[in-house]
């Protein structure tokens, strides 16, 4: 709570607020004026709505200028309340908008006519303004949530995946609540850490740092929980990910790695609205891995141990010394991570309101379990509200949202995927008769008994916002966005005594349990005012605005250790030694000044120029403000009249380009000072402190500059709608931490390193309306990404210390490997090139096989096809890219672990064509060697590329039976349903031999509305 | 608010107040450039700041010493010197699966060995915070006096202390005096010849600084003895017989150590033979080292006491069935070391980790006379050792019977004890002949560790790689 008031700013700072506040009072001293005015006669509009072929259901009927909304039922019936002087707004996608005067009419019956243009008018929302699809000058995509809908995730970053070009994003886990990682238009900054990009939730950005902790998480299932995951998906209306300088300068120091706009949903007028909508999915694995059974491992192991000249087995080799069963053989993947994972959602949605007022008030509940043994489970409860509201004269608007979700997610202490892929064939059962986990005589490192310790988070979240706008004369309008968030989170682990081997001897008094409590707040004010002014050939839209951002982090995380019996774990205070692991307070402030300036002139030639000064605490006091700006134009070249006896096949034809510069602050907070921090370690009854960073005083802004030109083009009123669009981000000034020898103390040093990394891509979207009669249409889109990634400049690369991670001119995602060679026929282990000839295999000169791990190309396609009530929507999603074998996570084979069933092709019965070399046990040093060798060169890549069902999704609406405003939905959802690769590993996507892989599901789901 | 309707509605003058408060609120926002100044976070201090304060500057000292306890050449944890030389001499057999262990107990150690760049880089962060406090106490105005000679002098203790174990360990060593991460990234090599001169000048800057008393209640933190047992060791080490001898019995002179005649009590914390030893942390700790060499059920999973050091000790030495326990069950028989036998948190500390003890000084200085042909002196030094183990005087008469002797007799008492037996076998030229016959894979090139792979690709200048790897 500390530092939370808002004087902690200086008076200054006060004042505009305050100034605000009353220039609002005197606003509505002056100029509110409710309930004051002549009521209008209202009264009961009734009609019906059709097309060329008959009656069209679902069509928008509005009030114009008001928030009166209904839409017409099967048979294209509507009842609208309106006034003589009101006008009826009729829209519908894929028809052309009509108005109608209401007038002295009590009937009006409308056809609507076709228009696939109206794609062109939907709104854009760019953060701190909104602009039409049409007339947009920057780069943005888009998904809403009927797209998000289809998936049955519980992030909402998992809904983006596919369905955005320029968008990659990666799975890094299966289990619940595990973490994504994403890229817009590639990894701009060296650090590996400073790529995400910024989140900005109704207006407030959202900090996408874990406030997990690594002595508790790290690690454990794929990485920290993501924040993101925590906003529920179900809440939320649309996202857009903002791309180009157009776009995101306005954003500033943290728009670089671009910026994904989250806005929730709204209530709208009319009948009050019930939906209630549930759904349950199952779960299981995609793929098993193809590894050795009992006869092969141990032939193996025989093998191992004869090569090795060991004619005893060892007494530890329990599994080939006769200790544990011989014949015995168990499929570990099945036992282990072969359950089925449940998932129930339901979510309850009431919205409505009045003319003026209206709301939205909807709860979700979750349960996920996993596919591990045990009673693993997640938990979800959210919350969402959101009122509008606007004064009878229009002038004054009040937006207010809040979303807040809990969740408590219970996993095993480990993830178990790894000793699914690595325990014996023969290992001995998990229980004995007696029901109690095995030990076969402390031989046996029974992995369920890890199921004795667990791991629980427990995340609560809270977004709220309120925007109040007035309507000022000549065109202005002041607006002030005040923003909260308000993220805790508490994660425990524990580990028992009963996780280990009873042979260890341990008791509770070994138990331990590390519990961190992660804390951040945050407020947002920004005052804004804009200023519009229409004349017959251009439009001229002016914003100027200012934000203080403040935000404060906490984190305690906490070892204790040794307890007097296990069911006292619970508490902290039973514990013989607690230590205090991680205390760390940070304070972040922020304040910039952004503007906007956009003139649309004869409607067809657009000009947007953003800019935006920033300052940021985490910066040096000489350093901390800079500028950030860029020009945005386009031209519909389409609406120039030269073209207009072409307009029936070129429907709509736009170029834009925009070129500006933003930046990237996510480097932490203090970075630059040399601190001291109080550590756990205590010494004679003295609490120690540490040094925590070298000083840096040249700490300044990474810039990233950004250029795009584009082409977006219309065919047959739009139906088939194309964009390219090519983009160039240069990112120089490189704020990285230098990895530095042992000898300087400290493993890295935060500094700005001249160098730049260069993203180049392609981006081709596409959608296309193939049919379209009134029972049926079918849609399709794709989108397609081909990015290229390059270091184009690092001063001294040869003579830094990044000399064996980068070449200057090759991607930054390329690993330096060695050369492999193939089997030494003689000795029949694994050989790589010595490049430099001294009879040694050396990193830093053998290293000389670059391979780039960067995708190639990556896209989905989507179709959408309906038939009366029926709708099917698929994506599939594609990804061109190497990967790392995933044999190289095993052990050396004829190790005591298993290996993939491919090994069994080795030395020196297959002679040349063997894949694996000689088996060893580990006792042979050359063949130890050899194999990490191996391990680290060019043999261990493969190709990780696939295509994939991503989603599945078959709806079908029932009839209106009982009444014509209610409506009923059921669907049938699959998700990564099949998987086209080459990949010889789990999953090509997560590639990982450690973390669970993404699941395939089948969902089952109902949703009413009345 | 409903109150306020009737108001006419006359926005031209407004105008002009929107105006207004449009130009003040812009004009507010441009002097708004403080708000972004922050506060320190409360669990974090500048470099300057902690010196500028005595009780700072003992906090950074006791983390120095804390960070020694928890991990790098001295440590008793699972990943410090004491363990993983242990395993590289003859003290320790090899059991379980830590394939990181086995490179160092079976001699097929890797250059890339995670726990080989953990030991180096922890070592060197813990000269990196040494080097901090000199420079901060040296130009600090507020630390004086008695507080500036006792943290000097401690700081020059303990950085030739990690020095001797780097210099022993990797031969030709960067020697680092500076916090000049510019300097030090691409620091070179200094030869071992060097690096041991500049041991002996902190060792006697500290001397000449050092009060006689411990800062501390128990013997946990440097006084002038501890640095003239070091001394003693440093010029043993160098062959400088004269001075070892002298070093030592300084220290048996004093008057402030004996030799408990129990050998059970030896390794309790208030062992009177105790010089220096590690403070476990929080009351009711123990030692790392019990811990990790804990098991108490076979076959461990874990490395276990040798059977051949074992099977070495004469019949009755009270140190073999004090200080080592025996695990055994139908399928065989293993020994762990049992020097220190808590491996758990006690209502109070009992057994603190022993860095120097009397013992190895009456050891140092039979060996020093030895070769500097004093045979009675040797033998009798040799003999309170020998005495306090239940077993008869030694019957070693001649320099070389009695070099033969006291190393058996090191190996006996300082088994398992920070690097003893392989700085022991190396400085007299008997790793070879002793553990080519236990460790197939012994090469000449094991003399000295092989300097992390990750060190040399981050700095050239420290090639070549150690002969051999």
């Amino acid at each position: 709570m500390k530092n939370l008031s808002l004087n902690k700013g200086r008076p200054s700072c006060l004042c505009i607020f305050i100034f605000t506040i009353l220039l609002s009072n005197q606003v509505f001293a002056s100029r509110l004026t409710f309930g004051s005015y002549a009521q209008q006669t209202q009264q009961q509009i009734t009609g019906i709505v059709s097309d060329a072929s008959g009656p069209l259901p679902n069509v928008t009927v509005n009030v114009k200028g008001t928030n009166i909304f209904t839409s017409t039922n099967e048979k294209g019936q509507f009842a609208i309340t309106a006034s003589s002087t009101d006008v009826l707004v009729f829209s519908f996608i894929g028809f052309t908008t009509q108005e109608i005067p209401v007038g002295t009419q009590a009937s009006i019956n409308l056809v609507m006519a076709e228009d696939s243009t109206q794609l062109q008018e939907v709104t854009i929302n760019a953060g701190y303004y909104s602009v039409k699809d049409k007339e947009r000058t920057g780069s943005i995509a888009r998904i809403k949530s009927a797209d998000i809908a289809l998936q049955p995730v519980s992030s909402p970053i998992a809904a983006m995946q596919g369905r955005m070009s320029g968008v990659n994003i990666i799975q890094s886990a299966g289990t619940p609540g595990s973490g994504f990682s994403i890229q817009v238009r590639g990894i701009n900054s060296l650090r590996g850490t400073g790529n995400d990009p910024l989140y900005v939730i109704n207006g407030v950005p959202y900090a996408s740092q874990s406030l997990g902790s690594n002595e508790v998480s790290g690690g454990l299932f794929g990485g920290l929980s993501n924040p993101l995951s925590s906003i529920n998906p179900a809440d939320i209306e649309s996202i857009e990910v903002l791309k180009d300088a157009d776009a995101t300068a306005i954003y500033g120091s943290r728009g670089a790695n671009g910026v994904v706009l989250i806005t929730t949903k709204k209530g709208k007028a009319g009948r009050t609205r019930f939906d209630v909508q549930s759904y349950t999915t199952v779960g299981k694995i995609t793929n098993k891995l193809d590894l050795l059974n009992t006869g092969q491992y141990l032939a193996m192991r025989r093998e191992a141990f004869e090569n090795d000249g060991i004619s005893e087995y060892p007494e530890d080799a329990y599994d080939v010394n006769g200790t544990w069963s011989q014949t015995r053989n168990t499929d570990w993947q099945k036992e282990l991570i072969g359950g089925t994972a449940n998932i129930y959602n339901a979510q309850l949605t009431v919205s409505g309101g009045s003319d003026l007022t209206q709301f939205l008030l909807s709860g979700t509940y979750r349960k996920e379990t996993t596919v591990f043994p045990g009673d693993a489970h997640f938990n979800r409860g959210a919350a969402a509200v959101n009122i509008t509201h606007r004064s009878e004269d229009d002038r004054f608007r009040l937006m207010f949202s809040a979303n807040y979700s809990g969740d408590k997610n219970t996993l095993p202490g480990i993830d178990l995927t790894r000793q699914a892929y690595t325990l014996a064939p023969n290992a001995p059962a998990l229980y004995d008769d007696a029901g109690n986990l095995n030990w076969e005589n402390g031989t046996f490192e029974n992995p369920l008994a890890q199921l004795n310790g667990n791991y629980i988070n427990t995340t609560n979240t809270l977004v709220a916002n309120t925007m109040l706008s007035f309507k000022l004369p000549a065109g202005f309008e002041a607006k002030t966005s005040l923003g909260f968030t308000d993220s805790q989170l508490s994660e425990v682990r524990s580990l028992p005594y009963t996780i280990y081997n009873p042979v260890s001897g341990f008791t509770s008094a070994m138990s331990e349990m590390v519990v961190n409590d992660g804390k951040r707040r945050s407020w947002i004010i920004e005052p804004q005012l804009t200023w519009q002014k229409k004349w017959d050939l251009a439009e001229l839209n002016v914003l100027a605005g200012t934000t203080f951002q403040n935000q404060e982090q906490e984190m305690l995380a906490i070892d204790a250790y040794g307890f007097p019996s296990n069911a006292l774990m619970n508490s902290l205070s039973a514990a013989t030694t607690l230590t205090i692991l991680r205390d760390e307070q940070s304070d972040y402030r922020y304040n910039a000044f952004f503007g906007r300036i956009n003139a649309v002139i004869k409607d067809r030639y657009i000009i947007n120029l953003t800019g935006r000064r920033d300052g940021s605490s985490r910066f040096g006091t000489g350093n901390r403000f800079a500028n950030f700006g860029a020009v945005g134009a386009a031209w519909i070249f389409s609406s120039e009249p030269f073209l207009e006896q072409t307009r029936s096949v070129l429907s709509f034809g736009k170029l834009r380009a925009s070129y500006g510069v933003t930046g990237n602050d996510q480097i932490g907070d203090y970075q630059y000072l040399d601190t001291y921090q109080i550590t756990p370690n205590v010494y004679d009854g003295v609490i120690g402190i540490q040094p925590t960073r070298l000083f840096n005083p040249k700490f300044g802004w990474e810039t990233n500059k950004k250029f795009e030109a584009a082409m977006e083009l219309g065919f047959f009123q739009d139906r088939i709608f194309l964009s390219a669009s090519w983009f160039r981000n240069r990112s120089s000034n490189q704020l990285v931490g230098v990895p530095l020898p042992g000898t300087t103390g400290f493993p890295t040093l935060q500094a700005n390193l001249d160098a730049t990394v260069e993203n180049t891509g392609f981006e081709f979207e596409w959608r296309s309306e193939n049919f379209k009669s009134k029972d049926f249409s079918w849609i399709t889109s794709l989108n397609l990404t081909i990015p290229r990634n390059k270091l184009l400049a690092f001063p001294d690369l040869e003579t830094s210390t990044y000399k064996n991670r980068f070449m200057v001119g090759q991607s930054i995602f390329i690993q330096k490997l060695y050369h492999y060679t193939g089997i030494d026929q003689d000795t029949g282990l694994h050989t790589v090139e010595d490049v430099n000839g001294d009879g040694a295999i050396t990193a830093a000169e053998d290293l000389t096989s670059f391979i780039d791990f960067s995708p190639k190309y990556y896209g989905g396609i989507a179709n959408q096809l309906t038939y009366k009530n029926w709708s099917l929507d698929f994506l599939f999603q594609f990804v061109k890219q190497k990967g790392a074998a995933m044999t190289n996570s095993f052990l050396v084979p004829g190790a005591f672990s298993n290996q993939m069933s491919q090994v069994q092709s080795h030395f020196p019965v297959d002679g040349n064509a063997a894949v694996a070399q000689l088996y060893t046990t580990g006792e042979n040093a050359d063949a130890v060697q050899a194999y990490n060798n191996f391990v680290l060169s060019d043999a261990m890549v493969q190709d990780a590329s696939f295509v994939r069902l991503k989603s599945l999704s078959l709806s079908y609406t029932l009839p209106s039976l009982w009444s014509p405003t209610t409506s009923a939905r059921i669907y049938l959802q699959g998700q990564n349903l099949l998987t086209f690769t080459k990949y010889e590993g789990a999953d090509p996507e997560n590639n990982s031999a450690y973390f669970l892989p993404p699941l395939r599901q089948f969902t089952l789901g109902a949703q009413i509305s009345f | 608010m409903t109150t306020i309707n009737n108001i006419p509605n006359n926005p031209r003058p407004k105008l002009k107040l929107y105006t207004v408060s449009v130009i003040v609120m812009v004009l507010s926002l441009l002097s708004c450039e403080s708000f972004i100044e922050v506060d320190m976070p409360q669990s974090e201090l500048t470099g300057n700041a902690v010196y500028e304060d005595v009780t700072t500057a003992n906090a950074a000292l006791a983390d120095i010493y804390a960070r020694m306890r928890e991990g790098g050449v001295a440590s008793g944890t699972s990943f410090g010197g004491t363990f993983l030389m242990a395993n590289y001499a003859d003290d320790m057999d090899f059991y379980g699966t830590n394939t990181l262990n086995e490179q160092f107990n079976k001699h097929t150690l890797l250059p890339s060995n995670a726990n080989l760049l953990r030991l180096w880089n922890t070592t060197y962060g813990e000269i990196y915070a040494i080097n901090a406090l000199l420079e901060g106490v040296q130009s600090s105005a507020a630390i004086t006096g008695d507080d500036r000679n006792r943290l000097l002098g401690e700081a020059y203790f303990l950085r030739a202390f990690n020095y001797f174990y780097l210099v022993n360990l990797f031969g030709d060593i960067p020697y680092i005096t500076t916090t000049d991460y510019e300097l030090n990234a691409a620091i070179g090599k200094t030869s071992a010849t060097e690096v041991w001169n500049n041991i002996i000048q902190d060792l006697l800057l500290a001397e000449s600084i050092l009060p006689e008393s411990y800062p501390s209640s128990a013997r946990v933190r440097a006084n002038r003895a501890t640095v003239h047992a070091m001394l003693a060791r440093v010029h043993l080490y160098t062959q400088n017989y004269s001075q070892a001898e002298a070093y030592a019995t300084l220290v048996i002179e004093s008057g402030d150590y004996s030799i408990d005649t129990d050998p059970a009590a030896a390794f309790l914390k208030d062992s009177p033979s105790i010089i220096w030893s590690f403070h476990p942390g929080i009351e009711g700790q123990n030692t790392k080292d019990a811990t990790t060499y804990n098991f108490t059920s076979g076959p461990p999973t874990k490395p276990a006491l040798s059977v051949n050091l074992y099977d070495s000790f004469e019949n009755g030495d009270l140190r073999k069935t004090n200080w080592i326990a025996v695990i055994s069950n139908p399928n065989g028989t293993w020994y762990r070391p049992f020097k220190y036998k808590l491996n758990a948190p006690t209502p109070e500390s009992q057994e603190y980790t022993l860095l120097l003890r009397l013992e190895e000084q009456y050891l140092i200085r039979a060996e020093a006379r030895a070769f500097n042909g004093n045979i009675p002196g040797a033998q009798a030094d040799i003999d309170v050792i020998r005495t306090r183990a239940g077993l008869p005087a030694t019957s070693a008469a001649t320099q070389e019977e009695l070099a033969a002797a006291i190393l058996q007799e090191r190996r006996h008492e300082l088994f398992t004890e920070q690097c003893h037996r392989w700085f022991d076998l190396k400085r007299t030229g008997n790793a070879e002949s002793v553990l080519s016959l236990i460790k197939p894979n012994w090469q000449m090139r094991d003399i000295w560790l092989p300097l992390p792979e990750a060190e040399l690709s981050l700095n050239e200048n420290l090639l070549p790689q150690n002969p051999g790897y």
